[in-house]
């Protein structure tokens, strides 16, 4: 079985591209290896979440922030210049795919954290699917099943840009974003950013990944990609669903993730007339921090 | 109940290579959900992404959704039809397919269109079931 791996390194294209790309060679059923950058700020769901109970449109659309769904897992993230893209396609007959998720990210993240320890970036990989740099999350990924074929989909955070995410976010509670922008500002991103650029990520994660997938054997965006790649893109952007918070009577639920091993959870109760709101930080399963706030009249 | 290299693999239902099972309701009606095997590999789902009531099923389309480990997966449906019920529980408590497989985290109910017996000739079962099982163990190393 020919089990080559085309790579694609595609540099800095619309924004919309660097999702529709390996859906595209998904649907295709090719193997692939893609390297590219957005060329502007946007939002991307993962396939399961909602805009609407996520972002704040009318911010969304006066600073012509796009929204893009990916078909992949994962949650909300903000994508932009600074941050660089590795894609891996394969069909799902490929001797590189395991339904073991465990095992699947780590065949697949391991030679990207080898990669960045090769550019002098202490990166430690945290199962299942970060990659952190001194507890602080500096590579988010997703995967899935698209058509055929299997997709991971990560990116370097060479830079993040915490303000800007932060920015367009729906306040259902502002105890509950105020908490979670403590959180995405200590966990997010590298700090002083990374002394990287795209060339040098390409190139290391690229001679890791031929350690593990053979040779890499370059390639271009031909006139069937081409087409595939439009007809995706135009159907991936979405305020299509409905808002659907968990809403239970007089109570009301929910919980951002910040990183794989942190999420936001938020509880709101009305009692005596008042809303109360318990905003809990937790590590795993355990809270390491619990906010209590009093709301309005209910 | 058959248990393969620590998968547990029930004699009376019937299986899909998606790793789904089929249990027989009557004549008419199939149930579906994952497997033992689907669950473990996946560790604890934190989606799963129901069809409406009434949606038509075609074997070859994929009919609901779920994610685990920032991992979305798809599973076809065993049978044309629609869909006759579908286990609401899941939209606020995936891991119940996590914690009872064949049981309480049921995923869907088909009203068949097409003969039962068909459809159960597409599927695996007993031995077969578990030879399939025990490659996919191997293969996938589980």
């Amino acid at each position: 079985m020919n089990d080559s791996f085309a790579i694609y390194n595609l540099g800095r294209i619309p924004w919309w591209q660097t999702q529709a790309v390996y859906t595209a060679l998904a649907l295709l059923a090719r193997s692939a290896v893609v390297f590219c950058e957005p060329d502007r700020p946007f939002y991307c769901l993962g396939y399961h979440q909602n805009a609407a109970e996520l972002l704040d449109q009318e911010y969304c659309e006066t600073k012509q922030i796009p929204v893009i769904q990916r078909q992949l897992g994962g949650g909300l993230v903000y994508l932009h210049p600074g941050q660089f893209f590795y894609q891996v396609i394969m069909p799902r007959t490929s001797r590189f795919f395991t339904l073991n998720r465990a095992a699947f990210y780590r065949r697949f993240l391991v030679p990207v954290t080898l990669a960045l320890q090769d550019l002098g970036i202490p990166a430690v990989y945290q199962p299942i699917a970060d990659i952190c740099l001194a507890g602080r999350k500096i590579s988010g990924n997703g995967a899935g099943e698209i058509g055929p074929a299997v997709v991971i989909s990560g990116n370097v955070l060479a830079r993040f840009d915490a303000p800007g995410f932060l920015a367009g976010l729906r306040c259902h509670s502002p105890l509950w974003t105020q908490v979670i922008g403590e959180e995405v500002r200590r966990l997010v991103g590298p700090p002083d950013g990374l002394n990287l650029d795209y060339a040098q990520v390409v190139t290391a994660i690229g001679r890791r990944y031929a350690e593990v997938l053979g040779d890499l054997v370059p390639a271009a965006i031909d006139a069937e990609l081409a087409a595939k790649l439009d007809e995706v893109g135009r159907s991936m952007q979405t305020w299509s669903r409905p808002a659907g918070q968990q809403t239970t009577g007089r109570r009301r639920i929910g919980s951002f993730k910040i990183t794989e091993a942190v999420h936001v959870d938020y509880l709101s109760t009305c009692r005596s007339g008042l809303w109360w709101e318990v905003v809990g930080v937790r590590q795993h399963e355990s809270y390491t921090r619990i906010v209590v706030g009093k709301g309005g009249y209910c | 109940m058959a248990v393969v290299q620590g998968y547990n693999c029930p004699d009376d239902l019937y299986y899909t290579t998606d790793h789904a099972w089929v249990r027989v309701v009557n004549r008419n009606h199939v149930q579906m959900g994952l497997t033992d095997f689907t669950q473990k590999m996946a560790s604890t789902l934190t989606f799963v992404k129901l069809p409406g009531l009434g949606d038509r099923t075609d074997p070859n389309v994929p009919i609901f959704s779920y994610q685990s480990a920032k991992w979305v997966g798809w599973v076809k449906p065993p049978a044309a039809g629609k869909i006759s019920a579908v286990n609401a529980m899941l939209t606020e408590y995936p891991a119940l397919v996590n914690q009872d497989p064949y049981g309480q985290g049921w995923v869907i109910e088909i009203e068949l269109s097409e003969p039962l017996e068909r459809v159960l000739a597409r599927l695996m079962s007993g031995q077969a079931a578990a030879d399939w099982l025990a490659g996919e163990i191997a293969k996938h190393g589980g």
